[in-house]
Parts: structure tokens; sequence; C-alpha cells
């Protein structure tokens, strides 16, 4: 029998975005755990049906702002494959930059909130502000800071110009003294090592038993990276380490979200050095084949796939989109049980859920679950 | 200030609602809603509470409940799980109140216009006294919008 249920959410302070966790507690201990999602759910994979295959590229960019151009370039990739058409040299390094800076702004990001759920606010600022590096040169090569819209069908929009790329090596320089700083802080530091060692076990049997991506996976010594299995892009002319640990603890996932930034950083320098002058485009022949695709990219917190379908029409048939976070929040249960209270923040921040992509629907009546035809969401709307 | 000691109890409620208006003017309470943004909002927001931008010198402070704040910032389309959610924590907050809608999503649904989850945008819900375009909008624009909310709320705390 439980004996408390400690609701957590879904406005809660300690998590930024709405998810309602249901706590059952022992005591301190926590004896199950259950969750509900759907705060967020918008219906993007509907609307994207509704819009033709150059505005999805927008739309997809903004189903998630912090891996925004993972998202674009993954739906890119797809309709690229859909028209089969291949992309200049200099778009794909292009792409890569962005991709690897938004990696490196997204891991920074978690850094510091898992800094403010563990209480060490300091640790937030100074992520932070070495952010605004990042931010920066994405804003020099993409014009926005956060939501970039850098890739269309057949390309990437805006060129990189020389000053850019002699600013930009700069500003990596900057950054890789700051983030080998905030490696150390995290190695050595004794408050961040007491608040995640040990805290949110998965072992290696659990990650492939219930088929965790990304970071989460290879902080439990699975080495699995779309970057390294597909070779999409330009991945395959440059060097690069996949980053593990064995641990599988909130601490292994932190150590491989650091050194997953250096990393980053070194990928985006090699990226400016491969860069050679060239078109940055291809015009696109626009007769969409029917057929299906699907791509997948590494995004900052596992894989992610798209699934397209065409029916030959100027919009897709059906878009299906696997995200990250949807992957790994399942292991939520396996990470959080058997800890206490005071630990579920650091815990739940470590798995780096990002749920505006993940929130799906259930429309569930009389207790019942309810399933309704396609055609009827819509109009769902005025009920 | 606050030992300011006075024989008539009316002026004591007198002095105690000047230091209200004084510190709601100096130090503005924000508590942050998210109904299905993007995050790149979000995110944003966080930025401007960062060192290079640092809202906190206007003495801004993000708040974790809807009690203690006198700006609500809201981004997002507001779905429509998020809609009842919405004005259960808008009627929490205590009066003085302003609301900003930040980024083009809570201002007028954005790039979310024909999904169907959406039932925004923000005015159609509650009122709304500041909007801060933008997709998302920039750490700049930010405060210049929460400047703008002080304002209101001075002129509405009389
Ligand atoms: S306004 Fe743009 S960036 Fe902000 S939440 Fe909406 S889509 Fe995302």
């Amino acid at each position: 029998m439980h004996k408390l249920m400690v609701p957590f959410g879904p406005a809660h302070p300690a998590l930024p975005e709405p998810v309602y966790l249901k706590l059952f507690l022992d005591g301190e201990e926590i004896e199950d755990v259950d969750f509900s999602v759907g705060y967020n759910h918008k219906g993007i994979e509907k609307a994207l049906e509704e819009t033709d295959y150059f505005k999805n590229v927008f739309l997809s960019g903004r189903i998630c702002g912090i891996c925004s151009s993972a998202h674009s370039t993954c739906y890119t990739l797809g309709v690229e494959k859909l028209l089969n058409i291949e992309i200049p040299d200099k778009a794909k390094f292009i792409r890569v930059i962005v991709s690897e800076l938004e990696r490196l702004h997204s891991h920074l990001l978690w850094l510091g909130l898992l800094g403010h759920e563990m209480g060490f606010d300091t640790l937030f600022m100074l992520a932070f502000r070495e952010r605004e590096y990042v931010l920066e040169s994405l804003e020099l090569i993409t014009g926005k800071r956060v939501v970039h819209d850098i890739n269309m069908i057949g390309g990437v929009r805006r060129d990189l110009s020389h000053e850019i790329m002699v600013k930009l090596v700069k500003n990596l320089e900057i950054l890789e003294g700051k983030v080998e700083y905030l490696r150390k802080l995290v190695r050595k530091d004794s408050l961040i090592r007491r608040r995640t060692l040990r805290i949110g076990k998965l072992d290696k049997r659990d990650v492939e038993e219930l088929c965790l991506v990304g970071p989460v996976a290879r902080a439990s010594g699975v080495l699995y990276d779309i970057r390294r299995a597909d070779k999409y892009l330009a991945y395959d002319d440059l060097n690069f380490k996949i980053v593990t640990q064995k641990k599988g603890d909130a601490s292994a996932r932190t150590l491989v979200r650091v050194r997953e930034m250096l990393e980053s950083l070194r990928l985006a320098r090699l990226a400016i050095a491969f860069i050679e002058p060239g078109p940055i485009k291809v015009k696109p022949f626009l007769i969409f084949p029917e057929k299906e695709v699907i791509s997948r990219v590494e995004a900052p917190r596992g894989e992610l796939i798209y699934y397209i379908r065409s029916n030959g029409t100027d919009k897709p048939a059906r878009v299906k989109i696997r995200t990250p976070t949807y992957a790994n929040l399942i292991s939520l249960k396996k990470i959080l049980v058997g800890h206490t209270l005071a630990d579920v923040p650091v815990a739940v921040a470590s798995l780096d859920p990002c749920l505006s992509c993940t929130d799906r629907v259930t429309i569930v009546k009389n207790g019942k679950e309810k399933i309704i035809k396609w055609e009827d969401l819509h109009d769902h709307e005025h009920h | 200030m606050l030992h300011v000691i006075v024989d008539d109890y009316g002026d004591d409620l007198k002095i105690a609602e000047k230091i209200r208006k004084y510190c709601q003017r100096k130090s503005p309470w924000i508590f942050h809603f998210d109904t299905g943004s993007c995050n790149g909002c979000d995110i944003e927001l966080l930025a401007a509470m960062s060192p290079k931008y640092d809202f906190e010198r206007f003495g801004c402070l993000l708040k974790g409940s809807p009690r203690h704040a006198d700006i609500f910032l809201v981004t997002g389309p507001v779905t429509r799980k998020c809609k009842d959610r919405l004005v259960n924590l808008y009627e929490q907050i205590p009066e003085p109140k302003v609301v900003i809608a930040m980024g083009a999503c809570a201002v007028s649904k954005g790039i979310f216009q024909n999904a169907y989850g959406v039932c925004g945008p923000l005015d159609k819900i509650i009122p709304v006294d500041v909007y801060i375009s933008g997709c998302p909008a920039k750490p700049e624009a930010i405060i210049d919008g929460i400047r703008k909310g002080v304002e209101i709320l001075t002129r509405k705390s009389g």
C-alpha cells in the first residue's frame, strides 16, 4: 500500500517546463512514480501536413527551441532524400557548425539548470555567461540567437564570409578555455560530486532494454551516436571521439555532456577549417515523388528520427517525429525509485528532459481511452 | 522606515501602503508560465537573467509561486490542456498585476496557426497589458517589455 502521494508539477519551480509527476513515498523514500505529460501538446505533426514542404522547415525548427536546428536539419535531410538531391559541401559544413554550436549551447544550458536544481546558482550564472559566447557565434552565422532557421531545402540560407569565420574562430578559442574550466569544476567540486554521485543509476542492460538514447545511453557505456552510425552531413570527413562513461549515474551523465562540449568545439573548428568557397544551395527540382523516407540526426539529447511520407502533392501526407526525450522519459521510474524526495530535481534534470517536443495526446473520456479519427482531430478544438 | 510610530491606525495603513507601492515599483517579481512554447522564448528569458543582460539589476526576480508575483509573464500559444491552469494561475496572482505576452506565439499564436491543440492567443483568455514580439524575443526586448510592465503596474496601483 502506498503511504503518501506527493504531486510534483505541472508548474513547479524546480522544473522549467510543465510535467506532472506523482511520487508515491514511504517516509522519505520514493516507492513508485507515475507521470503525465501533454501540457505542451500543440499538434505539430498534424500542422506539418497542412503546410507545404518549404514552410515546414520553419515549423519543424520550432518544435523545440533548444534543438531547433537539429529538427530542421533532420526534416530537410528527409525532404532532400525524397527529392533525391545532394547539397553542396559548403552547406554541409555550415550545417555541421550550427549543429555543433547548438549542442554546445544546449549542454551549457543544461549544466546551468542542473546547478540551479542543486541550489548552486553560481554554476547557473557561470554556465550562462559562457553560453553567451555560443549565442553570439550563432548570431554571427545565422542572424538569430536561438531559433536559427538556417536550413532550407537544398542547402543553407546564409553564407559564411571570411570576416565571420575569423570572428568565429576567435570566439571558439575563448570558449575552449572556459569550457575546460567548467570541466575541471564539475570533476573536482565536492558539492556537485556529492549531489550527483550514485543518483539515478542506469546500467548498460537498462539502457539496452529501455532503448535509451543520447548522452544518457553513452553515460552507461553504450557507444551509440548517430553522427557515427549514420554519417549524415559531413560527419564522415570529420574526425571526432564519442564520449562514453561507465558508471551510468547523474555524475557520469554530467561528465559525458561536459566532455561532449569540448568535442563539439573541436568539431566546429575543424569544420570551419574544411570550408572552401563554393555555392551554398542548389535549386531543387520541384516534383515530389510518392515515397516514404526516414532521416536521423544526433540532436543534443540523442537520436532524432523523422519519417516523412509523400503522396505526390506539395504537402507531406504524414510526418512522424520521434524525439530523444520521448525515448528517455521512460527511464524516469528506474532512476527515481529508491531515492529520497530531495534528489528528484537532480535526477530528473540529469536526463535533460525537453518536453515541448515530447508531449503527445491521449483523449480520455469517462476513464476510457477513446480513439478518434485523424480527420476529427482538428474539429476537437471546438469542443 | 518600518518602525515609524503613529498613534492613528489609519496612518499606519497608509505608510504600509506606501511601502508596498515603493517595493512594487522598485522590485517587481515575475512569475513565468509556459503554455506550450517551443522553449525558445523560455531560454531567452533565462538568458535575460544571466550576467550579460542581468535584469536582476532592476530588482526583478523570477519566482516560483504565483502568489508572490506582480508580473505574470506568459510564453507559448496556450494549449488546450494548459488553458484552465493558466486561468487558475492568473486568479492566484494578487492585484494589482500586469500580464506580459512574450513571443509571437503568445501574441498571435505565431507559427502554430493551424495546430489543433492550440486555443490561444493569450489575450483571448486573460487580459494582456504588454506584448513583446519576436520569435523568440531578444533579451533586450524582454527587459524593455518588463520596464513597460512596471510603468503600468505603478499606474494600476495608483
Ligand atoms: S515565439 Fe517563437 S521562439 Fe517563442 S515560443 Fe513561440 S515559436 Fe518558440
